[in-house]
């Protein structure tokens, strides 16, 4: 067989003109296009072995799996999981809608994205009763009963944590309780806070003294705006992610910020000021997320198995110290006493699970439009 | 005559009928496979013109005129979303300052662009090229970093705070360079800047450097040679680096993003706010709005100028 070198060398001499050179790179590069997809479809050895299809498809947030448990999956299985980030819950669902399970096996959910996932019969519960890391999880996360349908689950639950206003007392000096302390005209342009028009809202209803900030009525929501409105001189910028909130207050360009648990050590990791936490009394906003199965995925085995592979405590003490966030297993956190690390898990709330039920969870609201106008318009006032 | 272009009407009417005959059976000879070629040639073009920009258009469109509730898509048609968008003072306003913004920026990118355009054919072509990979320099480098780049160049504690208290010229930081309208405009006129310049330096390089100095000996002064020769001829590039800049300066959303903070945002950012509230209408209707601006601008700008003559047609 020749060479393509060779079909370089007859170009140069002139034997084969360039239209014949060009056609023949051109079948070359159509059939390994055409034997890589063919490969892509073949299953490697393990699953020849009749083990698992793969690949999973998974659409999360990066701290949602680690390098090394997928690594071990990979060798276990031979699946590989290919993975893709998304914007917001929002961005998320939307994709699933569209794509499903032939694109999508698993998605990563928020707390009250996930029925509203199943509502939309875009997931399917899983047996997670009859999964060995059950039993490691916090007794808190087992009786979410919003997440439970029947005997099943419609996640199996990965992390969580209060979402905190971390500021820099070098600036700060009063040591607020209150979540009034955001209007004080000296933190003018001193507020970073994350560009999630549904959570700024529910904050404002928060400070307004709203029943549910995530179920404001119209009223309720007026008072949000105008208390946005109101605070608009102080906020320097909705950012697009933690990390530029991070940045902010590390360079101290921002005094204030809104960030998980591990929001001080982050900015600590970057050089930054020691900050310190603030859970208003009037009520603070939390999260918790979970991976869902996406109904009709085309990977469904290997999907599953690769949850019950990611929940293993090795992996997930990793991720708690790559993310300083909880998450919903207790062997994680047996694990990290036993390494020193006891005082580091408590500062980051890993032994409070309870702390989930006095959260104000995070959530879309039903009337969502209503949430991101009286957002818009706050800000382009 | 070029093989394929028909005979101009003026050119055939002294001609005798033997010779239009002839002409006629040439052209036809000739431009028949020469269409058929040229047609063949257009076709990936105009497929890929078709799936990626008039049906997502239609689909655009068919989303904006009826009812969405999410994921449900009524067949009621309406003008609700376009309503919904004019109803709200605070969104028309944000479209006209995005319009000012843009147009700031093009102006902006046009003052700089044009006089270094000028300059780069009149240097030794040795020292246009370098000057020219010194424009496309930027290009080596991604759109979102080069607009991060800026952050920490105007930020509080940036490299222009840093360099003027380091001179003694500032005591205490200036917090003004970054999250308002002046970085968003500043940033995207740097942005933006490679594309003005590059259209315009095609458009000088053209220019026949005779006819300045035949006006010259003519008696025209410098400036009148620029304004009654140079400026004329070089119009259409100009309109070329307005469209370059000013249109995808209306849909512009990273750099407001990344260095607007609150007060310098501008219309796409609420668009794509609509869609993240999964109101895909009202976020239709936006885009269309958008679209239709500036479908608005370019009609205007053929109506001034000659659109084949921007494109050296």
């Amino acid at each position: 067989m020749e060479h393509p070198d060779d079909w370089l060398r007859q170009l140069e001499k002139g034997r084969i003109s360039r239209r014949e050179f060009f056609g023949k790179c051109a079948v070359v590069g159509i059939s390994a296009a055409a034997a890589a997809a063919w490969a892509e479809r073949l299953p490697s050895s393990a699953q020849a072995a009749g083990k698992l299809q793969g690949p999973v498809n998974f659409l999360g947030w990066g701290g949602h799996m680690e390098k090394s448990e997928v690594d071990d999956f990979n060798a276990e299985t031979g699946v590989k999981i290919n993975f893709t980030g998304f914007d917001d819950n929002a961005d998320a669902l939307t994709k699933i809608k569209l794509e499903g399970g032939k694109h999508y096996d698993l998605v990563a959910i928020d707390a009250l994205w996930v029925p509203k996932y199943y509502q939309e019969g875009l997931i399917e519960p899983l047996d997670l009763q009859s999964w060995p890391q059950y039993q490691d999880m916090f007794d808190e996360f087992k009786g979410l009963s919003l997440w439970k349908v029947g005997n099943k689950w419609l996640a199996q639950p990965w992390a969580w944590s209060p979402l905190i206003f971390w500021y820099n007392p070098k600036h700060i000096t009063n040591n607020p309780t209150s979540i009034q302390f955001l209007w004080d005209p000296s933190l003018r342009g001193r507020l970073a806070l994350p560009k999630e028009p549904l959570d700024i809202i529910a904050w404002m209803g928060i400070a307004t003294g709203a029943k549910n900030p995530y179920a404001m009525t119209k009223g309720e929501i007026a008072a949000a705006k105008a208390s946005l409105i109101k605070l608009k001189p102080n906020i320097l910028k909705f950012a697009v992610d933690d990390r530029e909130l991070i940045t902010l207050l590390s360079d101290e360009t921002a005094w204030v910020s809104i960030i998980s648990a591990g929001g001080g050590l982050r900015v600590k990791d970057a050089g930054g000021p020691s900050l310190k936490s603030l859970l208003p009394k009037e009520g603070y906003i939390g999260y918790y997320d979970g991976d869902s199965l996406v109904k009709g995925a085309a990977h469904r085995d290997a999907a599953i198995a690769w949850l019950q592979h990611k929940a293993k405590s090795k992996y997930l003490v990793a991720n708690f110290l790559r993310m300083h966030r909880p998450l919903a297993f207790k062997g994680p956190y047996d694990m990290l006493v036993k390494q020193g690390k006891a005082e580091e898990a408590h500062a980051l709330f890993y032994d409070q699970p309870r702390i989930i039920k006095n959260m104000i969870v995070k959530g879309p609201p039903p009337n969502i439009g209503e949430y991101v106008d009286a957002f818009n318009e706050a800000v382009a006032s | 005559m070029r093989p394929g272009r028909p005979a101009r009407r003026q050119g055939v009417g002294h001609l005798n009928a033997t010779a239009v005959e002839a002409i006629k059976t040439r052209s036809v000879r000739v431009r028949s496979p020469w269409f058929g070629k040229v047609l063949l040639a257009l076709l990936p073009i105009t497929m890929l013109d078709l799936v990626l920009f008039v049906f997502p258009m239609l689909v655009m469109t068919a989303v904006s005129l009826v009812e969405v509730r999410e994921f449900t898509f009524s067949r009621h048609l309406t003008l609700g979303n376009y309503a919904f968008f004019f109803s709200r003072w605070l969104y028309v306003r944000l479209l006209f300052k995005t319009i000012i913004i843009a147009l700031i920026v093009t102006v902006l990118c046009l003052l700089f662009s044009y006089p270094f355009a000028y300059f780069l054919v009149k240097v030794r072509r040795r020292w246009q090229h370098i000057f020219l990979v010194m424009v496309i320099l930027p290009f080596w480098t991604s759109y979102l970093l080069r607009a991060y780049a800026w952050m920490t160049i105007l930020g509080e504690h940036g490299l222009i705070n840093r360099g003027l208290m380091l001179l003694g010229i500032l005591a205490e930081p200036v917090r003004f360079l970054v999250y308002n309208n002046f970085s968003v405009v500043l940033v995207s006129a740097y942005l933006y800047l490679p594309f003005s310049a590059l259209t315009l330096y095609t458009t000088l390089e053209r220019l026949d450097s005779t006819l300045i100095t035949a006006a010259m000996d003519l008696g025209a002064s410098p400036v009148q040679a620029f304004r009654h020769v140079v400026l004329p001829l070089t119009l259409p590039g100009i309109f070329a680096s307005f469209i370059f800049v000013f249109i995808p300066m209306l849909g512009e959303y990273i750099t407001p993003t990344l260095v607007g903070g609150t007060k310098g945002i501008l219309i796409v950012n609420i668009l794509a706010s609509q869609f993240r509230a999964l109101r895909f209408g009202i976020g239709a209707a936006m885009a269309i709005i958008l679209a239709v601006l500036v479908l608005v601008v370019l009609l205007i700008l053929r109506r001034v100028t000659n659109l084949e003559r921007v494109f050296g047609t």
